[in-house]
């Protein structure tokens, strides 16, 4: 029984055996070790509690037994990690407060709770480290335990160290050491004072303290420790107060004192890599630039990963102020690994600094970028406050450097564009405001000027430069009332546009065309009968703008859009336009018109940048024709392939990316043009294929294999979105299993992403051509979390949303037949993945689900699912056990009596098989299904007419049944 | 002979008429096995089937009922129900809808502002085609898995008859889920909003004792002293 899994049973025939034997000692005890020996194994299986009961009766035969006691506490242990993983800790601590008044177990218990909620406060989860706090609070309150201090005092370590690096306040961080501080000296000196461990405890406190600045006494415990116990201390433990010392000197800014501890560290450890790295840190801190780099170019020699040490080089060399070999040692760095975006800002200062601001100009772009992205995550999480604070002055200092460059170079619109941010982020600088203001004189926008100006003295009012701009902007004012006529068109500012977003330009307030900017040089308020926007290359005639009042002595602008042909795809190299724009209004009875035409750059359909990441599902059609059939081929392609029950979403992408695979669609990188080095540009252009395109030339760029990936699944039904990641973007979809369900399912946390009740699965398109999708599938959850661990905020935008922003269009070269023309291979590769993927989630789903039995045991739509299970897994005496136990309950249940039937027809006794059918058809009349089950049944036991009778009905019910199982309707012939 | 005959005569005419007066309304629309009658003798209802003051109904785990009475009015009889169809009938004047409406649009008030925010639609297939495939293996029957955002939509869109039958659904799946007491709380609304009143007492009195110490249930004391 115990074989099978049928625990209940065989621990009620160990029973009964006892009952019936009247218990003799021996026997009682033989049974408790086997029993006890037993729950351990149970524990590997995770049948905990199965394991649970098993040993609470092996220790009830043997009370003091010092084995199973141990055991009891094994089993315990796990079976409160199994609470805490269901989110059941107040069910733990129950199940602890049993044992208070057990004095043999009452210590084993408090102290394995206290184990557990010490690994739970490990996990990065504030969850998991609040509830791990409360429950040693609990065990605080019941058992005033030094040991319990210390490890709580360890645990507020860890939310410290989780909410430091979240931009929490500074009061939340203070109150957060100062229970680090209360508990951890508690502990300490409970557990000195007892001559236990205390160590770890110790070197947390101390931590604290240097965090709160209190250094002297750092000083002085860390000294004294090193100093009566260093003999008891490993080589680590003594490193840790070292390290611990070098930094309180360092926060007094006594870096002698500081070099000093740093050079016993290294001179205890040579080889420690990571000492040599902080002492660099500490030598540049203290302005000892050269000693530091050449510490670096030390470690630079074998090393792993290199970037890290040429940027720091690149960094002290900068502020060494040797401006050329900065950026030399910066580029190296960014050319190591480009994903570390803070060195573009460096790299700029350094091109800047140096006078070349061309470079610096670029670079200045991508680290706004950066900066704006970071600061604007709300899944940061790696920044303490202190760094947020440092990247918003740096953000500020960017876009100010940015705003120059551009002024100078003669770029208005740009120039302004920065100058905008600027006053929008910091509404204090007054340099904003003026530099904003010469930018709107450069572009002729007077009113918008002074307004600017007059922001810019009312800020710094004694600033004879602030004062000189607005005197002379009111001058430039008189003269546009005395020679301009009342509405004037100022400027007219298109876009580059982008064939693939062309549905989008025809709403101003989905994408804008771009806008106009104008100058109403009366008082009154000026409202234009007529707006309309013509492109005489690409449109038939012009689309009107609506377009409200323009307010007197100002530069309002006007946003403007253009109803473009689909043609306009066709499109596939840059060229440039004219766009011209037509106003009428009305002045003293009389109609006006005024006209402007500007020159704008109209880009190739494949043309794309990264400057909004949702640009990508402008790619990807749902409603595309081609690939709608393409689908339907796959799935009639896979009709005959067994699929044993598994997530119909996970299928379907496993067949879409095998096709694929089949068709010899495989990862193509493009060397000049790479996603990697072009999305880090946010204004950068980028190729990116439309799926047809990428189908018909074999292959593509990450971000053409997600586009195309993307098609297949939209077109197959399956919701998807794309995962970005600093230089690389992947796809996922929605598997459609919800948040809660997931272990049930028999997947991994790890494997997925679960956004709100969602669970999407990555996969790395990348990998398509050279590895299957399981492995696909791995690589892409592998690399989610190493980004997210990195603090790279990798980003999951489901298509869906994308497309409320862009509308996305779909292009096929003319004559272009998307073909499915797949080989046996693809079969075989697939049958082989279903195996794959029934093996690993079908196992785990089993102990889940046996769990929930177990935990519910009356509840009969768990009992069927398991039972289900267990069926399908072979297992059919467990599930005939359970279904049976689920009649019991509820002698109704078509489901189960339908699934008895099963048992009874894989068992070969189709008579009880079709009476199970019967009574289910009684109770569920409407299920189709039932009846093919009669159906079947009956032709197995030999009854051909009845048969005949019972796929007739269920055809008849459902019209779609004749589809369905036409092998059916072949062997009733 | 022929006294004999009209005295049968008259006796049947007197059953017919007593047998009409006792006649409530009629079942409309049901799915699942649905009874009525007493203890030991049911009878499984058809489409206008007449249901009596006398007797009682009774629904199966995945059963529902429509009864029109006499007078018009529905009552909708959810999933697991065993219920006096006198009571039912006395309870159909939807008198206990205004009386708690201030209860309940309290409670879609907190709920909105509170685990309602975070609630997020489902995914997974959508297209009804990828199911259409050949199937070669034994059909395993399974219920459907109704999800919290699934059964509280019908009750949010007020489909009172849909909203019965999804939440006891999520109810009776996931009886430990966070939420469940949210869709008790609703599955009691939907009931009372479907003149059940008799029903909604039921679960408002289980609600009391199961949810003994959330803030819910002093809302569920305010109905229970309303209907």
């Amino acid at each position: 029984m115990l074989a099978n899994g049928r625990y209940s049973e065989a621990l009620g025939a160990w029973q009964l055996a006892l009952e019936k034997c009247s218990k003799p000692t021996r026997m009682a005890e033989y049974i408790a070790l086997h029993l006890s020996e037993e729950a351990l194994k149970m524990i590997g299986k995770k049948e905990v509690t199965e394991a649970k009961r098993y040993v609470e009766y092996a220790l009830q035969l043997q009370p003091t037994d010092k084995q199973i006691i141990a055991r009891y506490g094994m089993v315990h242990k796990a079976y409160y990690e199994y609470l805490i993983g269901l989110g059941e800790s107040s069910a733990m601590l129950d199940d602890v407060k049993k044992h208070l008044e057990k004095p043999a177990l009452k210590s084993l218990i408090l102290h394995t709770a206290d184990s557990v909620s010490s690994i739970l406060g490990l996990e990065e989860s504030l969850a998991s480290i609040n509830t791990a706090i409360t429950i040693k609070k609990k065990l605080i309150e019941w058992d005033n335990n030094s040991e319990y201090h210390a490890t709580l005092a360890m645990a507020y370590a860890e939310l410290y160290e989780y909410k430091r690096v979240r931009d929490v306040t500074a009061p939340e961080i203070e109150s957060i050491l100062r229970e680090i501080i209360k508990y951890g000296q508690s502990g300490y000196n409970g557990l000195k004072q007892a001559k236990f461990g205390y160590f770890d405890v110790h070197l947390t406190l101390l931590q604290a303290m240097n965090a709160t600045g209190k250094y002297d006494d750092v000083q002085k415990q860390a000294g004294a420790e090193l100093g009566s116990a260093a003999q008891a201390m490993s080589k680590k433990i003594q490193k840790s107060y070292r390290k611990i010392l070098a930094d309180s000197y360092a926060g007094q800014k006594k870096y002698d004192l500081a070099e000093a501890e740093y050079k016993t560290l290294v001179s205890l450890d040579p080889s420690d890599r990571q000492t040599q790295s902080s002492f660099a840190d500490m030598l540049t801190e203290a302005g000892k630039y050269d000693v530091a780099k050449g510490m670096l170019q030390q470690l630079l020699v074998n090393a792993d990963q290199p970037a890290d040490y040429i940027s720091r080089i690149g960094k002290i060399e900068l502020l060494n102020g040797r401006y050329a070999e900065a950026s030399f040692q910066l580029e190296k760095a960014i050319e190591a690994d480009p994903s570390v975006s803070m060195n573009y800002g460096y790299l700029a200062e350094a091109y800047d600094l140096a006078g070349n601001t061309l470079k610096a100009q670029d670079n200045y772009e991508v680290a706004i970028n950066y900066l704006e992205r970071t600061l604007n995550n709300v899944n940061r999480n790696n920044l303490t406050a202190t760094d947020m604070g440092l990247l918003r002055s740096k953000r500020e200092k960017y876009i100010m450097a940015a705003a120059r460059i551009s002024t100078e170079k003669g770029e208005k619109e740009e120039a302004g564009v920065y100058y905008e941010k600027l006053t929008q982020i910091n509404p204090k600088s007054a340099a904003a405001w003026h530099g904003l203001g010469n930018v709107y004189v450069q572009s002729g926008r007077i009113y918008d000027a002074l307004a600017s100006f007059d922001k810019a003295l009312s800020l710094e009012s004694d600033n004879k430069t602030y004062s000189a701009s607005f005197t002379n902007t009111i001058q430039l004012r008189e003269d546009a009332l005395k020679n301009q006529t009342p509405l004037a068109i100022v400027d007219i500012h298109v876009k580059d546009i982008y064939p693939a977003l062309f549905k989008n330009y025809a709403d101003i307030r989905q994408l804008p065309l771009g806008n106009v900017t104008l100058a109403n040089n009366t008082a009154d308020m000026i409202l234009p009968t007529s707006v309309s926007v013509f492109i005489a290359d690409f449109m038939s005639q012009p689309t009107p703008v609506s377009c409200t009042g323009i307010n007197g002595y100002s530069n309002d602008k006007l946003k403007i859009s253009a109803i473009l042909p689909e043609k306009i795809l066709e499109n596939a190299e840059k060229k440039s336009l004219t766009v011209e724009v037509v106003i009428s209004y009305v002045r003293n009875g009389a109609t006006e018109t005024i006209r402007k035409s500007t020159v704008f750059n109209l880009h190739g359909r494949n043309a794309i940048t990264w400057s909004d990441k949702r640009l990508l599902a402008a790619f990807v059609s749902p409603q595309d024709q081609q690939f709608i059939a393409f689908a339907k081929d796959v799935d009639a392609f896979y009709r005959t392939s067994p699929s044993y029950g598994m997530n119909k979403s996970i299928l379907k992408a496993m067949q879409l990316y095998t096709i694929l695979e089949d068709a010899g669609i495989a990862y193509s990188a493009d060397p000049n043009q790479s996603y990697s080095k072009v999305s880090m540009h946010g204004d950068q252009l980028d190729f990116l294929q439309f799926p047809s395109e990428t189908f018909q030339r074999k292959g593509g760029d990450c971000d053409d294999l997600v586009a195309l990936m993307s098609s297949v699944m939209e077109n197959s039904g399956v919701p998807t979105a794309y995962i970005d990641v600093p230089g690389h973007v992947m796809v996922a979809f929605d598997c459609g299993i919800k948040a809660a369900d997931l272990k049930a399912s028999g997947l991994d946390n790890k494997e997925v992403v679960v956004i709100g009740d969602h669970v999407w699965i990555p996969v790395e398109t990348t990998l398509l051509g050279s590895k299957n999708f399981m492995i696909a599938w791995k690589s892409g959850a592998d690399r989610f979390y190493e980004e997210l661990h990195a603090g790279h905020f990798p980003e999951l935008i489901p298509m869906s949303d994308a497309w409320k922003f862009y509308q996305p269009s779909s292009y096929s070269q003319p004559g272009f037949d998307l073909k499915m023309n797949a080989s046996k291979k693809a079969t075989d590769t697939y049958d082989a993945l279903v195996n794959q993927l029934v093996a690993k989630t079908r196992n785990q789903a089993v102990v889940e689900m046996r769990n929930r039995y177990n935990t519910e045991p009356n509840n009969t739509y768990v009992m069927n699912n398991y039972a289900m299970l267990m069926a399908q897994t072979g297992n059919l005496r467990e599930a005939e056990r359970v279904f049976l136990d689920a009649l019991k309950i509820n002698s109704d249940d078509a489901s189960v009596l339908n699934n008895l039937g099963n048992i009874a027809y894989l068992e070969g006794n189709y008579k009880v098989a079709i009476s199970y059918y019967e009574q289910a058809n009684g109770f569920d009349a409407e299920d189709a299904d039932i009846l093919i089950n009669l159906c079947r049944a009956n032709l197995a036991a030999g009854n051909k007419a009845a048969a005949s009778e019972w796929y007739n009905k269920a055809v008849t019910l459902n019209a779609e049944t004749g589809d369905l199982y036409i092998h059916l309707k072949t062997q009733l012939k | 002979m022929k006294q004999t005959l009209l005295t049968l005569f008259l006796l049947a005419m007197v059953q017919v008429c007593f047998t009409q007066n006792d006649v409530a309304g009629k079942v409309v629309y049901y799915e699942g096995k649905v009874e009525t009658g007493k203890d030991p003798n049911w009878t499984r209802v058809k489409i206008n089937f007449p249901v009596k003051k006398n007797e009682m109904i009774k629904t199966a785990p995945d059963a529902t009922a429509e009864i029109v009475w006499n007078n018009g009015t529905k009552t909708i009889v959810g999933p697991g129900s065993k219920l006096e169809i006198n009571s039912l009938l006395t309870a159909s004047s939807g008198n206990s809808k205004a009386a708690t409406e201030g209860v309940f649009g309290e409670f879609m008030t907190v709920f909105k502002t509170g685990p309602g925010s975070k609630r997020t639609e489902e995914g997974g297939i959508r297209r009804t085609e990828v199911d259409k495939k050949e199937k070669e293996e034994l059909y395993w029957k399974q219920d459907k898995p109704v999800s919290f955002a699934e059964a509280f939509g019908f009750y949010e869109n007020k489909d009172y008859g849909k909203a019965i039958t999804a939440l006891q659904a999520f109810i009776n799946q996931q009886p430990q889920d966070d939420m469940s007491k949210y869709a008790m709380f609703a599955l009691g609304h939907s009931d009372i909003m479907s003149n059940n009143s008799v029903k909604a007492k039921e679960i408002f009195q289980n609600f009391v004792l199961l949810y003994a110490n959330d803030p819910l249930k002093a809302d569920a004391e305010k109905v229970l002293a309303l209907i």
